[in-house]
C-alpha cells in the first residue's frame, strides 16, 4: 500500500464517527446516529420515509430517482414513495445542536482518554460510590417534578387576571372579563374604540367568509413554498419543456435530454431544499449555482467517455475482419424480410405509417 | 468526481485505516477514488482455505447511489476463485443438486451477486461488499464455474455492471445479456444462451 498517496487522499478535512476514541463507543454511536447512512455526512434536510428510516432529503430523492420501478428503503427494503417523504424537523434540530457541541465534546473525550490512561484506578473508585446515590436521588426528584408539574401547568385555564386574546375580535381582554366581553358583542372592555370595533366586525365577517379562498389564492400565488410536482416528460413537447424551465427561471439551452435532466435535478434540489426548516434553507440563487455546478460535472464526465483512438487502431484489423464476416449475411436477411407477403396486405406500424421494406441493399 | 462520492470514499478509507479491515480482508491499493484493490481470504475450514484472491472495486461519480463495479482480478498471476482443482466438473452430466451452490464467479473475474446489481443499496460500503463476497466463498460447497461460463466470457463487457444477470435467490444466477452503450435498451446477445442455461438448470 502506498501510504504517502493514501495520506494525501485523506488530507482533506473529513469528520466521521471514528474521530471519537475507541473506548467511548456511545459517542461514536451518537455521532453516526445523526448522519445520513447514504452520504455519511450530517443529515441535511432530514426526511423520514414511510418505514421510519431517516435520510438527507437530497440523498433519498436521488436514490429513488435511480430505482427504476419500485422505490425501496435502502436500509430495510420496504417499499417507499417519494410523495410520502416527511421532513423530520426534530432531527434537524438535533443535528444542528450536535454540530455545535461536537468540537467541545471531542476535545473532552480526547482529554478524558488521556486522563484515563494516566490514572485509571483512581477514576474508577471515585465513580462507583458516588454514582449510585446520585442515580437514586435524581429518580426521586424526577418523580416529584412529574407530580408537581400537572398542578402548575397542565390545567389549560389561565389566571383570572391574565390577559388573553378574544377569540372573536382578537382584542386583548382580561380572562375574567372574557365572557362578559363576548356577551356584549366585544364592546365592554374597550368602550372607546367603538367605531373601530364595528369596522373590525366587518373585517371579521369577511375573514370568516373569505379566508379559505384567500388562503388558497395566496398559496397559488406564492409558489415559493410549494414542492414541485413530478413531471412525466414523455408527454411534454420540447416547447412545453422549455416553457417550464423559463417559468422556473432556468436556462433553456441544450438538447431535450439535457433539458429533462436539468428539470429533474432542479425539482430534486428545490424539493430537498423545502424539506429543511426555513432558517436553514438556501436561497434560489444558491440553488441555481448548485445546479450549474452539477451540469458542469456531468459535462466533464461525458467528455471522458469518448472512444479511445488507440483502441480503434490496435484492433483495426479485427474490426475489419468482423465487418467483412458480417457483410455476406446482410443480403440474406434482407431477402427474407423483403419476400412479399402472400396477400396484398401492406404492413402498417402502430403510428399508421406504411412500412417500406427497401431492397436497395441487395446486390 | 462529484464531491459526495469522493467524500464518502474518503470516509470509508480513513475508517479502514484507523480501524483496520475485518479478518481475512486487506487493502492492497487505494491510490485514488476510482479504483481500489483488496485481497480476501476465507478464514476457517472451507474449499478456499489458504487461497488469497484479489478484488477490484471501481467507483463512478454516482457512488454510493450507484453500485461499485466489483470483480476478481485475473491478471498478473492472480486467479479468480472457483478455479477447478480437479478436471472440470462441467464435463459431468448435469445433476441438479450439484449446481445448487455458488456458481457465482466467472473465469474472467466477473461476479454474479445480487448486491452488486439490483439489490445494491447506498447504505452498503466497500467493506460490506468484501464481507459478503467472503461469506459467499465460505459457504461454497463445490468448486466449479457457472454453467454458462464460456458463453459469458466470450461476450462479456469490460465493466461487469453492464451485464444483466438474472438472479435466482442466493443460489444461482444466469447471465441474460449485455446492456448496450446507451444503457436504456438491453441487447440480448443470444437468446438461446438463456434457454440453454435454464434447461440445464431445471
Amino acid at each position: 500500500m502506498n501510504s504517502n498517496k493514501l495520506n494525501a487522499l485523506l488530507a482533506a478535512e473529513i469528520d466521521q464517527p471514528t474521530d471519537f476514541p475507541k473506548d467511548s463507543p456511545s459517542l461514536r454511536e451518537l455521532d453516526s446516529a445523526v448522519r445520513c447512512p447514504i452520504c455519511g455526512e450530517y443529515l441535511t434536510g432530514p426526511v423520514t420515509v414511510s418505514c421510519g428510516h431517516c435520510f438527507c432529503s437530497m440523498c433519498i430523492r436521488s436514490t429513488i430517482s435511480t430505482q427504476s420501478s419500485k422505490a425501496l428503503c435502502p436500509i430495510c427494503k420496504k417499499s417507499i414513495n417519494e410523495t410520502q417523504l416527511r421532513p423530520n424537523l426534530g432531527m434537524e434540530e438535533v443535528v444542528t445542536a450536535w454540530k455545535l457541541a461536537r468540537p467541545h465534546i471531542l476535545t473532552l473525550a480526547k482529554h478524558e482518554e488521556e486522563v484515563v490512561v494516566t490514572q485509571p484506578a483512581k477514576k474508577k473508585r471515585k465513580l462507583d460510590p458516588s454514582s449510585s446515590p446520585q442515580a437514586g436521588s435524581s429518580r426521586t426528584s424526577s418523580l416529584e417534578s412529574s407530580k408537581s408539574e400537572p398542578d402548575g401547568t397542565s390545567s389549560g385555564e389561565p389566571k383570572p387576571d391574565a390577559i388573553v386574546e378574544c377569540p372573536v375580535c382578537t382584542q386583548s381582554v382580561k380572562y375574567k372579563d372574557l365572557n362578559k366581553h363576548i356577551d356584549n358583542n366585544c364592546t365592554t372592555v374597550a368602550p372607546k374604540p367603538l367605531a373601530p370595533t364595528s369596522k373590525s366586525q366587518k373585517t371579521m365577517w369577511s375573514d370568516i367568509m373569505q379566508p379559505k379562498s384567500k388562503g388558497k389564492e395566496k398559496d397559488r400565488g406564492t409558489s415559493e413554498e410549494d414542492h414541485l410536482p413530478k413531471v412525466s416528460y414523455d408527454t411534454l413537447k420540447d416547447k412545453q419543456l422549455r416553457d417550464k424551465l423559463t417559468g422556473l427561471g432556468l436556462s433553456t439551452s441544450g438538447e431535450r435530454p439535457a433539458l429533462i435532466a436539468r428539470h429533474q435535478r432542479w425539482t430534486m434540489l428545490w424539493n430537498a431544499n423545502l424539506d429543511r426548516s426555513p432558517s436553514q434553507r438556501q436561497s434560489k440563487v444558491e440553488l441555481v449555482k448548485e445546479l450549474k455546478r452539477w451540469e458542469e460535472e456531468r459535462k466533464t464526465k461525458k467528455k471522458k467517455i469518448t472512444v479511445d483512438e488507440s483502441h480503434l487502431k490496435i484492433h483495426d484489423s479485427e474490426f475489419k475482419r468482423l465487418v467483412a464476416a458480417a457483410r455476406p449475411k446482410a443480403p440474406v436477411a434482407a431477402s427474407t424480410t423483403s419476400s412479399p407477403p402472400p396477400s396484398s396486405v401492406v404492413p402498417v406500424d402502430s403510428d399508421g405509417d406504411v412500412i417500406v421494406v427497401s431492397d436497395n441493399d441487395d446486390p | 468526481m462529484a464531491s459526495i462520492a469522493s467524500r464518502r470514499l474518503a470516509k470509508e478509507l480513513s475508517e479502514i485505516k484507523s480501524e483496520g479491515c475485518p479478518v481475512g480482508i486487506n487493502l492492497v491499493k487505494a491510490d485514488d477514488f476510482s479504483t481500489w484493490w483488496f485481497t480476501i481470504e476465507v478464514m476457517g475450514e472451507s474449499l478456499y482455505q489458504s487461497e488469497v484472491h484479489t478484488l477490484q472495486f471501481r467507483f463512478d461519480a454516482q457512488y454510493p447511489i450507484s453500485s461499485p463495479a466489483v470483480q476478481f482480478v485475473v491478471t498478473d498471476g492472480r486467479q479468480s476463485p472457483v478455479h477447478p482443482v480437479r478436471p472440470s466438473p462441467l464435463c459431468s452430466p448435469p445433476d441438479s443438486s450439484a449446481y445448487l451452490f455458488a456458481q457465482h464467479v466467472y473465469s474472467n473475474g466477473h461476479i454474479c451477486a445480487s448486491i452488486l446489481g439490483n439489490e445494491w443499496s447506498p447504505v452498503l460500503s466497500v467493506i460490506a461488499v468484501c464481507v459478503t463476497l467472503q461469506s459467499m466463498l465460505a459457504s461454497c460447497k463445490k468448486k466449479e464455474r457457472p454453467i454458462d461460463n464460456d458463453r459469458y466470457v466470450r461476450n462479456a463487457p469490460d465493466n461487469p455492471k453492464k451485464t444483466q444477470f438474472e438472479y435466482h435467490g442466493a443460489l444461482r444466477c444466469i447471465f441474460v445479456g449485455v446492456l448496450s452503450a446507451n444503457a436504456s435498451d438491453m441487447a440480448r446477445i443470444d437468446d438461446t444462451a438463456m434457454q440453454d442455461g435454464i434447461n440445464v438448470l431445471v
